[in-house]
């Protein structure tokens, strides 16, 4: 379970620090969202779904 | 709106919360004992600053609003490595603080001290900003222009009285307070439902921000992510640095650590709170975006107030301010409680110690709260109106995390000194205090300007050795924990040497009684309860966990001293163990001695008992032939005229009476002989004619009882003694044909080297639960003297043969003789 929340640690680190000014996000996005704040939103979400299905158990 | 309306409110909500707390201490310990409570209770993390200051942040600097939530994500999901580990040390020495934790890992006092004095000054300015929230949502909404003081002091005064009430009940800090725990919760339930009600509402009453920012280009920028290597340093840093914080601010590691009433609360807590930051943040964007579209002028902290206002709904408004007070209120009371925990175990009890007053702990305790309070509100008189929400939370931020590189080097790293935790930790204060903290009192006025320009260029606080476009908080963060780092891992590694554990002992009456001088007798009590079968040492630390809890680990070991004294060197600790072994075995040994020598001494007692029946029942045996013996004889001597008819059946009668006092006496001698030990007479024996002779003697009985003698003799011869083969033979053939029905067997053959007799009858036979018995002398269960069977089995057995019994219809009785007897122990008895 240690190496299963490390590794989701990592993954979870690597998508909130991405570099996301190396890429051209345009403002709005996907149903006139902010394509920043679906991303981060969206990483964040997906970075807690993982936690719930890994700890749910414990 | 009105501000008595608002002042009503302020003040209805406060009882609320003491009225939640005093709930959560009766009747509600067990809502406040859910893990979701535990998961709620750690949104205090979630204050004013994320309440009305992430709007504002958001609005001026797009999302790096988000970090300050995204690194207590990161930490969270790190929790087995940390705070499972935290727990477990926690449980163990009542660890209430991180101060704590350094005092345990390090043995330094002036180290947690420090950490305790910093901690104070560093948070001052985070506390001062929610008193600052508060004042300034209330001077917004009522529209007054009265000074910010007018409502911050009450409020100041009231959240004190509760943190009081509610945290500092008794004197041991590490004990759970359910009522301060469910209020937590039950605030951070009322700001995530209050923010998210207002974002839906002004959503839906203003319209989509989104749209309308495309058309305005000053718009864009907060919706586009952080630019160059500046922006995403700054990133970076933030997400970094608010994870530190969340892991180091002692609210936090109160609510998380000192309140856990379940470590299986955690793995909920690891996702539920990060679900909880996530929702709460929802809303900021729009507001920002709507705020920045319809306030172009107003202050972005404010625009939580501002919209609600602007939406048309001022009940809004006020559930925004109270959702406000909420985040603020929570805050402001855990934290406070947390510190007057730090600052009476490092600063207060080692000084009340020396002035013997240790005994006003509590009191000193209940004041450090207030002062706390005071110097927070002080603090946001004199600074807190040069600085936004935020930018006043994150210096606290860069104060708190510089604890990291000494705790969690210290937890994770054996070769970190004392001597490398504090030389970091004291060049990440100064540092901070040159970068951050100084340049804001200089922003505030309070100093002079050269504070904010540096005396040469290269020594400019915000950009020391001419570093550029950082944000000052990125900076100050990134250099004072890089020197911090530096210091403690360099020192560490030049520093090292064997570490010497320093244990020490001490009897368990004279801990018990310090733990009841200084603590009370509950404590003793429970100290006693915890410390039997313990070792000196063990029972030293207990007591010095016991006194840590309650007034600090320093505190603790300068008690300890009056009745401890250092354990013994590790030599002659293991002399002691080995020398601790054999004595154990030793006892274990005289134990099992003892335990033989009470089974025998029974055992004997048994007999003794067995023995005094037995010669009363004898004497009986013997009596009552004895008596008809006489009565016969004298009526054969009255009576001479006897027909001979009647003569002769006395007579045979008195023959008979005669016989069983003959076979009881020889019974009982035979006993005593077999006693007194009497020597074998071994001759060569013919075991066939001693069984004919045997039969010869005991036909008379058969045919008297009409019993049938079967017979089958082999050749059989064996040196032996005779006159006991013969006894034991007339023993078990009486037995027999005394319970044998028609008939009884007589058998003897060769069985290997041995001569096997057995003796069968068809008779009721020996009842189950009565054979593991049947040999044991004084056992009768037909009468007699329980000796016949007894006696068999000494002279068998003397004989160098076996007897038993058989399993079988009727009763079968065998014994063995050896053919070549070997006399090694040829005693009879």
């Amino acid at each position: 379970m240690k190496e299963k929340a490390f590794a989701l640690f990592l993954l979870a680190l690597v998508l909130f620090l991405a570099p996301l000014g190396l890429f051209s996000l345009p403002p709005l996005g996907p149903w006139g969202l902010p394509s920043l704040y679906l991303y981060l939103f969206g990483a964040w979400g997906l970075a807690i779904l993982l936690a719930y299905l890994l700890f749910r158990r414990l | 709106m009105s501000p008595v309306l608002l002042l009503f409110s302020l003040f209805l909500y406060l009882g609320i919360l003491f009225l939640v707390a005093l709930w959560g201490e009766g009747r509600g310990r067990a809502w406040a004992q859910s893990p979701w409570t535990y998961a709620l209770s750690l949104a205090v993390y979630a204050t004013a600053w994320t309440f009305f200051g992430s709007v504002g942040r958001a609005a001026k600097e797009g999302a790096t609003f988000l970090p300050v939530y995204l690194g207590p994500t990161l930490v969270l999901l790190l929790w087995p490595f940390l705070y499972g580990r935290l727990l477990k040390l926690a449980q163990a020495h009542r660890l209430t603080s991180w101060a704590d934790y350094l005092f345990l890992r390090y043995g330094h006092a002036p180290l947690a001290s420090l950490t305790a004095a910093f901690l104070v000054v560093g948070l001052l300015p985070y506390l001062a900003l929610q008193l600052k929230a508060i004042a300034q949502a209330f001077l917004f909404l009522s529209g007054e222009e009265a000074p910010l003081a007018d409502v911050a002091l009450p409020t100041t005064l009231l959240l004190a009285l509760f943190a009081i009430l509610f945290g500092t009940r008794r004197l041991d800090p590490s004990e759970r307070h359910q009522g301060l725990v469910l209020a937590v919760a039950f605030e951070s339930f009322v700001k995530l439902f209050a923010l998210l009600l207002v974002g839906l509402v002004v959503l839906l009453a203003l319209g989509n921000p989104f749209p309308q920012a495309l058309e305005r280009p000053d718009l864009l920028p907060p919706l586009t992510p952080p630019e160059g290597l500046p922006g995403y340093l700054g990133w970076v840093g933030l997400t970094v640095l608010s994870g530190l914080a969340f892991l180091f601010l002692p609210r936090q590691f109160h609510v998380i650590v000192v309140e856990n009433v379940n470590p299986r609360h955690l793995p909920l807590a690891a996702w539920a709170f990060p679900l909880y930051l996530l929702l709460i943040n929802l809303p900021m964007v729009p507001l920002a975006l709507l705020g920045r579209l319809h306030f172009p002028e107003e202050n972005p902290d404010l625009y939580v107030l501002a919209l609600s206002l602007e939406a048309g709904y001022p009940a809004l408004a006020l559930l925004a301010f109270l959702g406000g007070v909420s985040a603020a209120t929570a805050m402001v009371v855990v934290e406070s409680l947390a510190l007057s925990i730090l600052v009476s175990n490092h600063l207060l009890s080692p000084l009340l110690l020396r002035a013997r007053a240790l005994g006003s702990l509590l009191l000193w305790r209940r004041l450090s709260i207030l002062v706390v309070m005071l110097l927070a509100y002080l603090y946001f008189r004199l600074a807190g109106e040069a600085y936004a929400l935020v930018g006043m939370g994150l210096i606290s931020f860069v104060a708190v995390a510089q604890l990291a590189p000494p705790a969690l080097l210290g937890l994770f790293w054996k070769g970190a000194t004392r001597e490398g935790a504090l030389a970091g930790l004291i060049g990440g204060v100064l540092l901070w205090t040159y970068t951050l903290f100084l340049p804001a009192l200089a922003r505030s006025g309070w100093l002079p300007e050269v504070f904010l320009t540096g005396p040469h260029p290269l020594l400019r606080p915000e950009g020391l050795l001419g570093l550029r476009d950082l944000d000052p908080v990125t900076h100050g963060f990134l250099v004072s924990l890089m020197a911090n780092l530096a210091l403690t891992l360099g020192v560490s590694l030049f520093t090292r040497k064997e570490v010497q554990e320093e244990g020490r002992t001490g009897e368990v009456a004279e801990l018990a009684a310090l733990l009841g001088r200084v603590l009370g007798p509950e404590a003793e009590v429970a100290f006693l309860n915890r410390v039997q079968d313990l070792p000196g040492p063990q029972a030293a630390a207990l007591a010095e966990a016991f006194l840590a809890g309650s007034v600090g680990p320093a505190t603790a070991r300068l008690l300890l001293l009056s009745v401890t004294e250092r354990a013994p060197p590790e030599a002659l600790l293991e002399e002691a163990a080995r020398e601790s072994k054999e004595v154990r075995a030793y006892a274990r040994a005289l134990e099992e001695a003892r335990r033989e020598l009470a089974e025998a001494y029974e055992r004997l007692k048994a007999l003794d008992h067995a023995k005094d029946e037995v010669l009363a029942a004898v004497s009986h045996e013997l009596k009552t032939p004895l008596t008809s013996v006489r009565a016969l004889a004298e009526i054969l001597e009255a009576h001479h005229d006897l027909p001979e008819e009647e003569r002769r059946r006395f007579t045979a009668l008195l023959s008979k009476e005669a016989a069983r006092l003959s076979r009881l006496v020889e019974e009982v001698l035979a006993y005593a002989r077999l006693q007194a030990g009497l020597p074998l007479r071994l001759q060569a024996t013919d075991l066939r004619a001693l069984a004919e002779e045997a039969l010869a003697l005991v036909q008379p009985l058969a045919q008297e009882k009409r019993v049938i003698m079967e017979v089958h003799l082999e050749e059989a011869r064996a040196l032996t003694d005779r006159d006991r083969v013969l006894q034991v033979l007339l023993n078990l053939l009486q037995n027999a044909l005394r319970h044998a029905q028609s008939r009884v067997c007589l058998e003897l053959r060769h069985e290997g080297k041995e001569a096997l007799f057995r003796v069968q009858d068809d008779g009721p036979g020996v009842p189950e639960d009565l054979r593991p018995w049947v040999f044991e002398p004084f056992q009768s269960f037909a009468g007699g003297t329980g000796l016949g069977l007894y006696l068999a089995r000494r002279l068998v057995e003397a004989l160098g043969g076996r007897i038993f019994l058989e399993k079988g219809e009727g009763a079968s009785f065998a014994f063995t003789l050896p053919l070549e007897v070997d006399h090694a122990d040829l005693g009879g008895g």
